[in-house]
């Protein structure tokens, strides 16, 4: 005769329905600490179902190729049927706004460059069960990745990794004309003066692209000008060191570059580089991993990064970063597989690291560890494995919100540089470019 | 024999009413398609808008709040909105008179007859017909402050001095973007002039040679007034096309330099779908609405007019 047991509505129950209510509860349990491929298996609700995956077209294109076939692969190992979509960067805004609006479309999608993280998150799934994890794991998250996908203490993104853009200096004109190694802002505007009338003058676009943000942030921030308070609620651009930063900027171009840099786009500098001219520029690496097979003797004679990293100026050393993020829709009807995939992606670093060749910086400390995949081993980008002390994210020291994200993509900034820059007085310069971010950000209030 | 003459003239009178309403509603159910589909692709697009406008509607926020026109004196308060519009409409009238101009001339040309027509009239087409991203792009190159070709060739032929810098310099990057918009659109221009001057019968210019008249008289005084009705219909065109032409100036210069070349179709997506402020956006994309309605309405009533004589 069974053993039997009272159930809570007072039913008997045999022993057999004891020990597998009870065994299912420990599984659950033991479910809540353990993510699916630690158990050893993907959750059953995944099995069968399919994700989509919105993403750019990487500036690497074997990224692509490669994160196609990591996200394959682990739809392959968990059951479900995944599929990616790249589209170019400056897409990516408008694509993700119309998914929203249609409340249809991917599963995961990125953000890069201009995070709005503050915009969209009552739409994007909490990931801080995630993203504690995988800092837990990996030795914490840098302080910029809580300004790109932190709002009001929760997670709403993955911080995917960021696009580092340091100083790329060519070495061989710089010892031929008796420069020293540059390590502060002076230093590479002392170069760029002596270069200019050699043909050979430094280049920074001050335009409408988004080389222009960052390269000029950088810049700024070493100056000491900040663009809002660490809320990121009140703008701050108006103050001495923008004054300063201004003029030193104007003198910059002046001294070291031509005019053509008003009118470049994200690529002109690449191509003001591997055709030899530049003497140095302020952009990603993929500058010159396009010539690292057709140009070999311009590739070695250009060095990424500086002693001390980003340039320094009279308020420290800030290399302004290009960040991507990873969200889930609410809207998605495959939560459980998007959170599963985020959560194995997001600690697979090395992955990322390698097969980018560099190009994809972390944000998690641990993978800080020299020497890092990919970095560690190539002498001309052995410098980035220590990025993380001076990535900074628009918006410092505030978090990158959707004012911050709204200067930056009606340029006010290189706007306002321009004005100068071409004879404009410096007061009125300023005043024109801080009517524009105060009436944004007053718009962000009300 | 009235009443039944009066009979009969009733039932006629009945059967043609009958028939009359018949051809009504079957002439007015064949419009049905052409309504349904200006309402669903035009009119509900329209209104939408109008509602973001009139909202703080942004591309996180699904519940959007009426503000009256709070979006409308905010963005009239945006020196760089009052720029762009300044810029649309100063592009779309130099556009439109070298268009007109440079079109006419084509037409000229295309309509006489000489060996290859057909190859020629398909050729000069090509420039309207290529994908817009191609053609910008190519041009981009074109004008290119480093690999310029137009430059290069120009130099050389000692036609220019220095390098200019076509799409950097706040005086010369309007003047490119409207030289490629030109260059797309006068084949446009050109072939439906010559449409039009292919309708104008012989005999009059005939009689008006016989008569004396000029080449320039016999244009003003009979080609014209003939073809007045294609012109004016060409003209509404293109001029809807280029103020709403958001594609040369995204992929030459994005509005720069320093929103010289800012139009208002750029400004409504950056600060409508690149910062998300949807209701702003709108606003800023209706600002046309007021310009273009009186415009069509002139051209529109000058046509029946013209019609009408």
């Amino acid at each position: 005769m069974a053993q039997q047991a009272k159930d809570g509505c007072g039913r008997r129950l045999t022993r057999r329905q004891f020990l597998t209510a009870a065994g299912a509860g420990a599984a659950g349990a033991a479910a809540l600490k353990l993510a699916p491929w630690e158990a050893g298996a993907a959750p059953a609700q995944i099995r069968g179902t399919s994700l989509r995956i919105l993403t750019w077209s990487h500036f690497v294109p074997a990224y692509d190729t490669a994160f196609d076939k990591y996200a394959a692969d682990w739809g392959q190992k968990n059951g479900v049927t995944v599929r990616v979509d790249h589209i170019p960067i400056d897409q990516l805004p408008a694509r993700i706004a119309s998914e929203l609006a249609a409340g249809a479309g991917h599963d995961i999608f990125q953000m890069n460059g201009q995070i709005q993280t503050t915009l969209y998150y009552k739409n994007m799934v909490d990931v801080s069960d995630i993203c504690d994890r995988l800092g837990k794991q990996g030795g914490g998250w840098i302080p910029m990745a809580k300004n790109v996908a932190v709002v009001g203490g929760h997670w709403y993104a993955l911080p995917e990794f960021y696009i580092p853009q340091p100083v790329l200096w060519r070495t061989d004109l710089f010892k031929e004309y008796g420069l020293k190694v540059p390590s502060t802002w002076d230093d590479l505007r002392a170069a760029a003066k002596v270069g200019k009338p050699k043909s050979h003058a430094a280049g920074m676009a001050i335009s409408h692209c988004n080389d222009a943000n960052h390269n000029w942030r950088a810049v700024f921030y070493a100056f000491g000008v900040k663009e809002a308070d660490p809320t990121g609620k009140e703008p701050a651009w108006d103050s001495k060191e923008l004054r300063e930063a201004m003029r030193w900027s104007k003198a910059l171009w002046s001294e070291g570059m031509t005019s053509e840099v008003f009118s470049w786009d994200n690529v002109s500098d690449n191509r003001y580089l591997d055709s030899g001219v530049a003497i140095w520029i302020h952009d990603a690496i993929s500058a010159i991993r396009s010539i690292q097979d057709s140009n070999p003797t311009l590739y070695n004679n250009v060095n990424i990064a500086i002693d001390g990293l980003e340039p320094r100026g009279p308020a420290g050393r800030f290399a302004v970063v290009d960040p991507t993020i990873l969200g889930i829709w609410k809207f998605s009807k495959n939560q459980a597989a998007a959170k599963a995939f985020l959560e194995e992606y997001g600690g697979d670093v090395k992955f990322s690291l390698v097969e980018s060749k560099g190009y994809n910086m972390p944000y998690l400390k641990k993978w800080y560890t020299k020497p890092m995949p990919s970095l560690g081993d190539d002498p001309k980008v052995k410098l980035l494995q220590d990025w993380d002390k001076v990535a900074y994210v628009f918006g410092y020291p505030g978090p990158a919100t959707a004012a911050a994200s709204e200067v930056l993509s009606t340029f006010v900034l290189p706007d306002m540089l321009a004005r100068y820059c071409r004879g404009e007085d410096l007061e009125s310069a300023i005043k024109w470019g801080m009517g524009q971010i105060k009436s944004i950000y007053a718009k962000y209030k009300s | 024999m009235a009443d039944a003459e009066l009979a009969v003239g009733r039932r006629v009178g009945v059967r043609h009413r009958a028939f009359t309403r018949e051809r009504l509603v079957f002439g007015y159910s064949l419009l049905v398609p052409a309504i349904l589909y200006m309402a669903l692709l035009v009119g509900v697009p329209f209104f939408f808008s109008l509602y973001l406008a009139l909202s703080d509607a942004s591309v996180g926020n699904q519940v959007a709040q009426y503000v009256g026109l709070r979006n409308f004196i905010a963005i009239f308060q945006d020196s760089t909105v009052r720029l762009a519009l300044r810029n649309t409409i100063v592009f779309t009238v130099i556009a439109g008179i070298f268009k007109i101009v440079l079109g006419t001339l084509m037409a000229f040309l295309l309509v006489q007859e000489i060996p290859g027509k057909k190859f020629i009239r398909s050729l000069v087409v090509l420039p309207w017909t290529l994908p817009v991203a191609i053609s910008a792009l190519a041009w981009k190159w074109m004008f290119d402050p480093q690999f310029s070709a137009i430059n290069y060739v120009a130099t050389r032929l000692h036609l220019i001095h220095g390098w200019p810098n076509w799409l950097g310099e706040p005086g010369l990057a309007p003047a490119a973007v409207i030289a490629v918009n030109v260059w797309r659109g006068f084949p446009f221009a050109a072939i439906v002039l010559m449409a039009g001057m292919s309708a104008v019968p012989p005999e009059l210019l005939d009689a008006a040679k016989v008569d004396g008249a000029t080449f320039f008289l016999r244009y003003q005084h009979i080609v014209i007034p003939l073809i007045a009705p294609i012109l004016f219909v060409g003209l509404l065109f293109d001029t809807v096309f280029t103020l709403s032409d958001i594609s040369i100036v995204y992929l030459l210069t994005m509005g720069g330099p320093e929103n010289f070349t800012e139009i208002l179709p750029t400004r409504a997506f950056e600060i409508g779908i690149q910062a998300g402020a949807l209701g702003r956006g709108a606003a800023i994309a209706l600002v046309l609405f007021p310009i273009l309605v009186p415009v069509v309405y002139f051209l529109l009533r000058n046509l029946r007019r013209r019609e009408a004589l």
